[in-house]
C-alpha cells in the first residue's frame, strides 16, 4: 500500500522528535511562566540587597497566563519556525529534492507539510496553555475561561501565520538556516507596524498583544480586523510559496 | 519524433562557462533496452540527464521524451528521509507519484538485494545500500523510462556485478538510460552507447560498432617455429596495419576487428605455422574510447 504524503508528514513530526521538542518547549513555558509570576516577589527579595525593600502587587490569574503566552509567542514561535524550516526547505538537499520533485507536484509536497506542522504547533501550544492554566489555578487562582479560550484561538492563528511565512521563506532562500533567519527577521520586525495608528489594529502582531486584554477584560478586546488580515496573509503567503516553489527548477 | 525512439534531443546547450556544460548534443535513445552514456568526470553526463528528467533547463535546443508514463531518475548519490524504513521509502515513492507497478515493496527490495533491510531505517544504510534502494524506489512507480546516473559507483565488485545484471534485466521490459565513467560497466550491459566528452557527443550507436570503428584490435599469436617469417607474411596483408615478431610470438594490429576475425585464420593457414594460441588484446570499449577522444578532440 502506498505511503500517503500526509501520513509521511506525521511520521516526520513524530520520528524525528520534533513534536516532542515543540510540546516540550511550550509545556516548559506553561509550567514555569505562572510559577515565576507567583513567586517573583520572593525571588527578587532573595536576590535583592537586605537594605532594599521590594513591594509587588499580588499576581492575578491573568498575570500567570500572560506570562505563558508572551513566552509562547516569542521563544515558542522560534521553535515552531525551526521545525517548519526543517520540513519545508525542500530544495535544501539536492538529491532529496530530485527524489521529491521528480515524483510529485510542489503543492502535494508543501501543503501536507505546512498543515501537519501547523496542527502540531497548535497542539503543542494548547498543551502549554493547559499546563499554564492548571499551574495558575493551583498557585494563583482561576483565570477568565472565555478570555483564555479566545486568547488561545488568536495566538494559535498567529503561530499558523508564522508557519506560513516560514514556508514562503523556504521557497525563496532554500537553505534551512537562511529560511529561519529570514522568517525571524520578518516576524520580529512586524510588531513595528503597530506603531502606525492607522494600521495598528490590522496587523498580525495585534493577535499577540490583545490576549492580555482578553484575559484581563474577559474577552472585551477588538481583534476581528487583525484576524481577517492574518487569515488573508496566511493564504497569500501559501499561494506565493506554491508559485515560487513550482517554478524553482535548477538553472 | 520517430516511433521507435524514447528520447530525442536536438542541439542541446547548457553553458556553465569555461567549456563546462553541454554544447549541442543530439541524442537519439531507442525505445527499450539499455542505453549507456559514457564519458569522463566533467563530460556533462549529469547535466544531460538532469535536463532529460526536467530538473534543469537547457539554455537552448530541444529535448523530446516520448514515453507513456513517468520518467524515474536516480542520482548517483540518492537521498531519502532517514527516519523512514526501506520499505516505507518504496511505499512513499508510490504515494508521491500516485502510481505503482505489479511488484510489492518487499519484492522490489528483494530484487535489489535489500530484503533483509526492509524494516531498517534508511539513515543507517551504507552508500551502496542507498544506491540499491534508489533503483527499487525508481522501479516502484513502474516507469517506462528509467534514468540512472552512475548507478554502480558506490558498490563493491560483487555488488557492482549484481547491479549491472539488474540493469540489464530491467532493460528487457523498459528503456534504461544510464551514465557511467567506467567503460567496462557500459560494455557489459548497454545495447547502445553514446560517448560524451567535454559536453559534445563524439559517438552514438551500438557498442559493437564503436569497438569496430575505433578499436585498433591487437592480437597475440604464439607459434612454434619462425615468428619473424610469419610477421613478414602478415605485414603483406591489406587488413594488417602492423605485425611485430617477438620470442615465439607475433603481435598483430588489424584495421578492424571484423577484418581480423575474417582473414586471420586463412592467413595463418597459408603461412603453415604451428599455432599454439591466438589471443585478442585490448579489444574493449576503453581502447575505443581512448582512440575516439584522441582523434576527435
Amino acid at each position: 500500500m502506498p505511503l500517503s504524503t500526509w501520513w509521511a508528514e506525521c511520521l516526520r513530526l513524530t520520528r524525528t522528535g520534533r513534536l516532542i521538542v515543540l510540546v516540550g518547549t511550550f509545556v516548559f513555558f506553561g509550567i514555569t511562566g505562572p510559577a515565576v509570576t507567583r513567586y517573583m516577589g520572593e525571588i527578587l527579595a532573595t536576590a535583592a540587597d537586605s537594605r532594599m525593600r521590594i513591594i509587588m502587587t499580588p499576581p492575578t490569574p491573568a498575570d500567570g497566563i500572560i506570562s505563558y503566552t508572551s513566552n509562547a509567542t516569542q521563544l515558542g514561535m522560534i521553535a515552531a519556525v525551526i521545525v517548519t524550516a526543517l520540513a519545508c526547505a525542500i530544495d535544501a538537499k539536492p538529491a532529496l529534492a530530485v527524489y521529491y520533485r521528480s515524483r510529485a507536484r510542489f503543492a502535494d509536497l508543501l501543503l501536507p507539510r505546512v498543515t501537519v506542522i501547523a496542527a502540531g504547533v497548535i497542539a503543542a501550544y494548547l498543551c502549554g496553555m493547559l499546563a499554564a492554566w492548571a499551574e495558575t489555578v493551583s498557585l494563583i487562582g482561576a483565570p477568565s475561561l472565555p478570555g483564555l479560550l479566545q486568547a488561545a484561538a488568536l495566538q494559535s492563528l498567529y503561530l499558523v501565520f508564522a508557519v506560513c511565512v516560514t514556508a514562503l521563506a523556504a521557497t525563496l532562500v532554500r537553505g534551512v538556516l537562511g529560511t529561519v533567519g529570514t522568517t525571524l527577521i520578518v516576524l520580529l520586525l512586524a510588531p513595528i507596524l503597530r506603531n502606525f495608528p492607522a494600521i495598528a489594529d490590522w496587523t498580525p502582531p495585534t493577535l499577540v498583544a490583545p490576549p492580555a486584554a482578553l484575559i484581563v477584560q474577559n474577552g472585551a478586546a477588538d481583534h476581528p480586523r487583525a484576524v481577517a488580515v492574518t487569515l488573508a496573509l496566511c493564504c497569500v503567503t501559501l499561494v506565493l510559496a506554491l508559485l515560487r516553489g513550482s517554478r524553482a527548477v535548477a538553472r | 519524433m520517430s516511433g521507435d525512439l524514447a528520447i530525442v534531443t536536438e542541439g542541446l546547450v547548457k553553458d556553465y562557462g569555461d567549456g563546462a556544460g553541454l554544447h549541442g548534443v543530439d541524442l537519439a535513445v531507442p525505445r527499450g533496452g539499455v542505453y549507456g552514456l559514457v564519458g569522463p568526470n566533467g563530460a556533462g553526463k549529469t547535466t544531460l540527464l538532469s535536463i532529460l528528467a526536467g530538473l534543469r533547463r537547457a539554455d537552448s535546443g530541444r529535448a523530446d521524451i516520448s514515453v507513456d508514463g513517468p520518467v524515474a531518475i536516480c542520482p548517483d548519490a540518492p537521498e531519502f528521509e532517514p527516519w523512514l524504513t526501506g520499505e516505507e521509502v518504496v511505499r512513499q515513492s508510490r504515494g508521491l507519484a500516485r502510481r505503482h507497478g505489479p511488484e510489492s515493496a518487499a519484492e522490489l527490495l528483494a530484487m535489489v538485494g535489500l530484503a533483509d533491510q526492509a524494516r531498517r531505517r534508511v539513515g543507517g544504510f551504507s552508500r551502496g545500500q542507498t544506491q540499491r534502494l534508489g533503483i527499487a524506489v525508481a522501479l516502484a512507480i513502474d516507469p517506462p523510462l528509467l534514468i540512472l546516473d552512475e548507478p554502480a559507483s558506490a558498490l563493491d565488485p560483487a555488488g557492482r556485478a549484481e547491479q549491472l545484471e539488474l540493469i540489464s534485466h530491467i532493460g528487457t521490459t523498459r528503456t534504461v538510460l544510464f551514465s557511467s565513467h567506467i567503460l567496462d560497466d557500459v560494455q557489459r550491459v548497454a545495447d547502445t552507447v553514446a560517448v560524451l566528452h567535454r559536453g559534445r557527443l563524439l559517438f552514438q550507436g551500438p557498442v559493437g560498432a564503436l569497438v569496430d570503428r575505433f578499436v585498433r584490435p591487437l592480437w597475440e599469436i604464439r607459434v612454434r617455429g619462425d615468428a619473424d617469417a610469419l610477421a613478414a607474411q602478415l605485414r603483406s596483408q591489406p587488413w594488417v596495419t602492423d605485425a611485430t615478431a617477438g620470442a615465439g610470438s607475433v603481435k598483430l594490429t588489424a584495421t578492424s576487428t571484423e577484418a581480423a576475425e575474417r582473414e586471420l585464420a586463412a592467413a595463418l593457414a597459408a603461412a603453415q605455422v604451428r599455432l599454439i594460441s591466438l589471443t585478442p588484446l585490448d579489444a574493449d570499449l576503453e581502447s575505443a574510447f581512448l582512440t575516439l577522444t584522441k582523434e576527435r578532440v
